[in-house]
């Protein structure tokens, strides 16, 4: 059949020429690029057809890990989030911007012309000294970080198109007047209380716990009155701090290290000069350059004669830049200048010396040395000290590089002892006693780690070698676990103190108990307030204490449930019994409310105040956004995600 | 059907023209004519979008600055009636009113925003503003009108705290309670989950009481 299909394009003129014109006319209209668009594979997720590379998923990834690793000083702590949890976050992240853009370009937001102007030119990076937008910064700013202009104005008025999708409903959510008022009121709110308190310390000196009281406390309680299982091990530490305590470092090393990192303790001498410029094509005649070369000469003879260069400079220059000033040339560091011009600079000997004329690709010059700058910095006794812990610690760190690859290596080739790695690295096999992670254990094996993987079944079981514990920067442990001993049960004698305690607290909780109890039946029995029981029961009185929601003066649980209580009648206070942070028993009575006068002079400063709400406004925006999300269509690509994949491997959706 | 010689070729090619060389050139005519008027209508919404965005910017700004963004949104209102620039004005709008404490006209400018917005989770958040706005007007039956009866899972908290506000309101305290209850619950607390357990907190006694 397609045999047939070939015969009849071939035999028939008009179909040849009507199919080569359809092919051509898309190659013409919109080049051929289109058809190459990437997709596909190189993608971490796709939302309602729109694309989110891979690569934007990596990136949005690691800067999550870098924000994460500065929150806790410098490295995201062992087992603190899981990977796969932060790199779902980020794709969501990335999956609710790509949402918000759809929802910009769907509606046709974008930011005209003049708007990305001004925005553009309030951006600090691209002003100068005096806060001026500069073109010629913009355009070289945007060069440096590898963009072009073009390219950066479209994502930048891409991305104020999107941050209006936002805007609409963050800058336009508000606060009611009754409403802002409403809240003052209660943030303000002061509930007035009766306490009757039942102080704990009163009861507590009254009690004595027996001995038999004691042990049959203890008898109960065994359970919980344990040693915890303990390990002796053996270790091998490699840190490049301790490789640096080892290191010595001789004078001479020292100066051969200053001498070729001068550049970090010294600033290198610099000239200042003034030159007098005969311009001259690169591929001139001799003749010609003799000819300016002799004009050069003469004027270096009119200066010798007493001439001022300057004058000289203005006069006969042809370098447009610097002739107006004298021919002056401003500051000179090495490196900065033609070499051959360099070396007629540092050639000559002291300030105002005038060299020959010197041919370079511009032409001759006649040049002036103005002043000379010295050498400015540290000298190498001043530097001595840093010099030598650079060294140290350059070395230290070669070393625990190299050794570290042997310890790991015969750490893990001879797994049922620790001499092959001490033999091969020539560090110390050190024996600890008992350690349990408590108190007593040394601070140099505090990190819970250590304990953890001595009591790992690798380790404690079947007697291998630990992995390598990454205590810190450049910092390695090796472990084996030398004797392991489970919980023990601890003596009534071990724990008396604790028991007597505990005992003693109970009778007092019991005592105060009825102490509440009949204060409580007192009131019942007709009386108006706390204050009339007071006596009759024991209790302190704080008559009409008022406390505020953060109220401080009391204990926050205490407070807070004052303030779930319902309201008091005119006649009848609410009564409320609770026990505070340090056992003291209270009775309350919530007898009114009232509002605390505010710090400030509310009345005026509220009128004025704006009624924006933009957390309002972000929470109705995120509520927006996930309704949106959930009628999306979400493709991802596992294999990205997990990381499995990172770069552009197979694996469709 | 091999030609013998290139003159044979023309002729034939000649031939072809004749017979077909007038569709032809409609076909291409047709062509240029559709590409330039999609460039046209493109051009034609970039220059709409671009204007919308001023107005809007413009809207904005004035809010920020605290004039009166009613002016300048009206504008957008009118030219771009369907476009979310023109839902976005009448947002401002509404805030620029409450900000002078006229409840009325901002009550005007929600329920535009809810009857030409091109996006329902748009129009649903100017519900709830107009609800709260109502509510302040004492137009209670309104505003419960106004709530939306049924709502995404993630508008809960925004909608169930206007509604206890509404039964705070009318002094049905039990309801009240069930709707801040609810708000609470939610998984997204949009609102302030403080303020919502204080204004909870409020109604115990009352509710013990009924």
């Amino acid at each position: 059949m397609l045999l047939d299909l070939r015969e009849t394009v071939r035999n028939s003129k008009p179909i040849k020429y009507t199919l080569i014109t359809i092919i051509c006319i898309p190659f013409v209209l919109f080049g051929i690029g289109s058809y190459f668009s990437a997709g596909g594979p190189g993608n971490v997720a796709e939302v309602d057809g729109q694309e989110i590379s891979a690569q934007a998923f990596e990136n949005a990834y690691g800067q999550q890990r870098r924000q994460l690793a500065q929150m806790f000083g410098g490295s995201i702590p062992e087992g603190f989030g899981d990977e796969q949890a932060l790199r779902q976050q980020a794709l969501d992240g990335l999956v609710r911007q790509q949402i918000v853009r759809n929802l910009a370009i769907e509606n046709g937001f974008t930011v005209s012309d003049k708007s990305l102007a001004s925005a553009i030119q309030e951006l600090g990076v691209f002003q100068d000294a005096e806060g001026r937008f500069d073109k010629e910064r913009y355009v070289s700013q945007l060069r440096a970080s590898g963009t072009t202009v073009e390219a950066f104005e479209y994502s930048y008025r891409e991305d104020a198109a999107v941050a209006q999708v936002q805007s609409g409903i963050v800058q336009t959510a508000f606060t009611l007047p009754s409403e802002r008022d409403q809240l003052d009121e209660l943030t303000r709110q002061l509930r007035h209380v009766d306490v009757l308190r039942f102080p704990i310390d009163q009861v507590r000196e009254g009690i004595e716990v027996t001995d038999d009281e004691a042990q049959s406390f203890y008898d109960e309680n065994k359970e919980n009155y344990k040693f915890p299982e303990r390990v002796k091990i053996k270790y091998v530490r490699l840190s490049a701090e301790a490789l640096a305590n080892e290191i010595d470092v001789t004078d001479e090393e020292a100066l051969a290290y200053f001498e070729a990192n001068k550049g970090n303790y010294v600033t290198a001498e610099e000239r200042k000069a003034s030159h007098i410029l005969l311009n001259l094509a690169e591929d001139a005649s001799d003749a010609e350059v003799e000819e300016k070369t002799a004009l050069l000469t003469s004027l270096r003879e009119r200066i010798s004669a007493g001439e001022s260069f300057a004058d000289l400079a203005k006069e006969f220059s042809e370098d447009p830049g610097s002739a107006a000033n004298g021919g002056s040339l401003g500051q000179i560091a090495p490196g900065v200048m033609v070499p051959a011009f360099e070396t007629a600079v540092f050639a000559l000997e002291n300030a105002g010396d005038i060299s020959e004329p010197v041919r370079t690709e511009y032409g001759v010059h006649l040049i002036l040395v103005d002043e000379i700058l010295a050498e400015k910095g540290e000298t190498f006794e001043q530097a001595k000290p840093r010099v030598i812990s650079a060294i140290t610690r350059s070395q230290a760190q070669t070393e625990f590089l190299n050794l570290q690859e042997v310890l790991e290596r015969e750490a893990f080739d001879n797994p049922e002892s620790l001499q092959a790695v001490a033999d091969s690295t020539g560090l110390e096999i050190v024996e600890t006693d008992w350690i349990d992670g408590g108190d007593e254990t040394p601070f140099e094996l505090s990190d819970p780690r250590i304990l953890q993987t001595a009591l790992s079944e690798d380790v404690k079981d079947n007697g291998n070698n630990s992995d390598p514990i990454q205590l810190g920067d450049n910092d390695l442990l090796v472990l084996r676990t030398e004797a392991y001993e489970d919980q023990r049960q601890k003596t009534l004698d071990d724990v008396r103190d604790d028991i007597v305690a505990e005992v003693t607290d109970s009778k007092a909780g019991d005592l105060l108990e009825s102490s509440m109890k009949e204060a409580r039946e007192l009131f019942e029995q007709g009386s108006k307030g706390l204050s009339d029981i007071a006596e009759q029961t024991g209790g302190t009185l704080e008559a009409d204490v008022a406390l505020g929601r953060r109220s401080t003066d009391f204990d926050p649980a205490v407070v807070r449930e004052l303030f779930e209580l319902p309201k008091p009648s005119a006649e009848e206070p609410v009564i409320h019994e609770a026990t505070l942070a340090n056992g003291d028993r209270v009775l309350m009575a919530f007898n009114r409310t009232s509002t605390e006068e505010s710090a400030q002079e509310s009345a005026s400063s509220a009128e004025s105040a704006s009624l924006a709400n933009p957390i309002k406004g972000s929470a109705e925006f995120s509520a927006v956004l996930e309704a949106i999300q959930s009628g999306v269509n979400i493709k991802v690509n596992e294999s990205v995600l997990s990381g499995e994949n990172q770069y552009y491997g197979g694996g469709g959706y | 059907m091999d030609y013998e010689t290139e003159e044979q070729q023309v002729e034939a090619l000649k031939a072809w023209w004749a017979e077909n060389g007038r569709s032809v050139m409609l076909g291409v005519g047709i062509g240029v004519a559709a590409i330039g008027g999609w460039q046209f209508w493109g051009k034609h919404k970039e220059s709409q979008a671009r204007e919308a965005s001023d107005g809007y910017e413009q809207t904005i700004q004035s809010l920020a600055d605290g004039g009166n963004a009613a002016d300048v949104a009206a504008k957008v209102k009118k030219d771009h009636k369907n476009s979310l620039y023109a839902t976005y004005a009448a947002l401002a709008a509404a805030r620029s009113y409450v900000e002078q404490n006229d409840l009325d006209s901002a009550e005007k400018e929600l329920s535009w925003a809810v009857s030409n917005s091109p996006i329902k989770e748009m129009a649903l958040t100017a519900r709830i503003r107009l609800a709260r706005v109502q509510a302040a007007l004492g137009k209670h039956d309104e505003a419960f009108k106004s709530l939306p009866k049924k709502a995404p899972e993630s508008f809960t908290a925004l909608v169930e705290e206007v509604r206890g506000d509404l039964y705070v309101a009318t002094g049905e305290n039990a309801k009240a309670r069930d709707a801040y209850q609810a708000a609470l619950e939610s998984d997204q607390v949009g609102g302030d989950r403080n303020g919502i357990t204080m204004k909870l907190n409020e109604l115990a006694s009352a509710a013990d009481a009924s």
